[in-house]
């Protein structure tokens, strides 16, 4: 039988818990046998991963990997619980096969599932970064090709003006994916980013205007 | 200077959600006498602020994730000395608690707070509404929708692939968007603008000294009401440019347009680089 404080409990030992849920739980563990053995189980793979050495890291990809995984469906006549400790298991054995170390048992679940879920977290964030990003370069490109097929027709100081700021711009667009990139999905680094995006966008759109204006003797508003 | 206290929302209630994911929600207010300017920024899901007559804010979060995910979702408030208060959902990582858009966990907050505050709210790709404000707007969004309506102050709305509704604003009104459709009703202001790169704008009674309206690769509606006149710029440079039914040369107008009235004349440009400007001129139609 599952019990619904299951999924409570590596939370519990990780000590993530609010106060008045930690109270709660613990007075469930006087009264629940199967949640019990669970969290002395649960207790005995905490202290196995801390034994490992710090060498057994999967490489680079191989928690998200697993956290895909993580979230496939449940196997048929599979608990969560059960499932999750068998995955858990699954990246413990490949960790400890990497400096080939061999941990008989028991298998560390707490400190991987946490660690599987930032890993998994992180990457969510950082792909609609990509995403945003994407789609700021593609206006701009738009922007670009629509500015480069008017210039033909504005007057010369224009254009001057506009291939410096554009270049001084494209350098401060440059600077800034260069600290995203080293701030990994690092919000405000990529706020920053977007931002130079947008200034650039505004002024291709700004210099398109006044071109168009110039071509046909209209002030814009 | 913070004031020396946050609110940390932890304790949700459950309510029915999928198989999958958990569902917690919790509703708090606060006092806020002295708030003059709520920031709301919320890269999780979407974000309701509604103006109250009560001096207080209240706030209701709905968490949505799966088990694992939806303890490290927070929400928090916080209020300054000097009359802000923000508003903020972050997720709990081993670094900190980051301010981060997620596609595995949803936070969605309701807020009620006093009419007169100064909103500013952001979303990701969640939606973003304001109803019934009257200290002006500045909403942002990357890829949600935004919605407002019946707010007095200036309104200026930000997104990068939303479709933005704007309807009965007395103010300023200034609309940025990237891709999607900007629809803006009976709004009333000294200058009214809005830029998009891609999508379609359409405007129906508005009255401005100044309106600007340009969708490099769409297309612009505009609806000239009743006792409406208006000094017309319009321009199109990839189609065609229709002033009540009559398609004019090279996608070019420029003149008078509407009735005469007691009313000044507003000056309207309306600009499109890929797509169709139409002005219709509708009479008796309110």
């Amino acid at each position: 039988m599952t019990c619904a404080f299951e999924r409570q409990l590596s939370a519990y030992i990780d000590g993530e818990l609010e106060l008045r849920e930690m109270a709660r739980l613990r007075d469930h563990l006087d009264a629940c046998r199967s949640c019990a053995c669970a969290e002395a189980e649960l207790r005995k793979l905490v202290s196995a991963v801390g034994a490992l050495p710090m060498e057994a890291e999967p490489p680079p990809g191989q928690f998200t990997l697993i956290a895909a995984r993580l979230d496939l469906e449940e196997r048929p006549g599979l608990s969560r619980w059960s499932l999750r400790v068998s995955l858990a298991t699954g990246l413990v054995a490949a960790a400890a096969a990497l400096v080939l170390v061999v941990v008989r048992r028991p298998q560390p679940r707490v400190v991987a599932t946490t660690r599987v879920a930032e890993t998994s977290l992180l990457a969510d964030a950082r792909h609609e970064f990509q995403q945003a990003e994407e789609h700021y370069e593609q206006a701009a490109r738009t922007l670009r090709a629509i500015a480069e097929r008017d210039r033909r027709a504005w007057r010369p100081e224009l254009a001057r003006a506009f291939d410096d700021n554009l270049r001084t711009i494209d350098e401060a667009i440059e600077r800034y994916r260069v600290a995203a990139r080293k701030n990994d999905a690092d919000p405000i680094a990529m706020d920053n980013l977007f931002a130079a995006y947008r200034r650039q966008i505004d002024f291709l759109r700004e210099a398109i205007d006044q071109g168009a204006a110039g071509a046909h003797e209209m002030d814009p508003l | 200077m913070r004031k020396g206290w946050a609110l940390f929302l932890a304790m949700f209630v459950p309510v029915a959600a999928r198989a999958d994911e958990q569902v917690w929600k919790q509703q708090v207010a606060w006092p806020a006498d002295d708030v003059e300017h709520l920031a709301v920024d919320n890269r999780l899901g979407s974000v309701t602020v509604r103006g109250w007559d009560r001096s207080e804010v209240q706030i209701t979060a709905t968490k949505r994730a799966a088990p694992e995910i939806l303890s490290r979702l927070r929400v928090h408030m916080t209020k300054f000395d000097d009359g802000r208060m923000v508003i903020d959902t972050r997720v709990k990582l081993e670094a900190g608690e980051l301010i981060l858009p997620l596609g595995a966990g949803r936070v969605d907050l309701t807020i009620d707070a006093p009419r007169g505050v100064r909103l500013g709210a952001r979303t990701w790709s969640g939606d973003l509404a304001a109803a019934g404000m009257r200290g002006g707007a500045r909403l942002e969004t990357e890829a949600g929708r935004i919605d407002v309506s019946d707010v007095t102050g200036a309104v200026v709305a930000r997104g990068r692939r939303s479709n933005q509704h704007l309807t009965l604003i007395r103010g300023d009104v200034d609309v940025d968007d990237l891709e999607g459709d900007v629809i803006l009703q009976q709004i009333t202001g000294d200058r009214i603008v809005a830029h998009l790169l891609r999508g379609t704008i359409r405007a129906d009674r508005l009255l401005a000294r100044t309106i600007s309206l340009e969708a490099m690769i769409g297309r612009v509606e505009f609806v000239l009401g009743e006792n409406q006149l208006v000094e017309l710029r319009a321009r199109a440079r990839g189609g065609r440019v229709v002033v009540g039914g009559q398609p004019q040369e090279a996608g070019m107008f420029r003149g008078m347009v509407g009735m005469r009235s007691a009313a000044p004349a507003s000056r309207v440009e309306l600009i499109s680089y890929g797509g169709d400007v139409l002005v219709q001129l509708v009479s008796a139609r309110f």
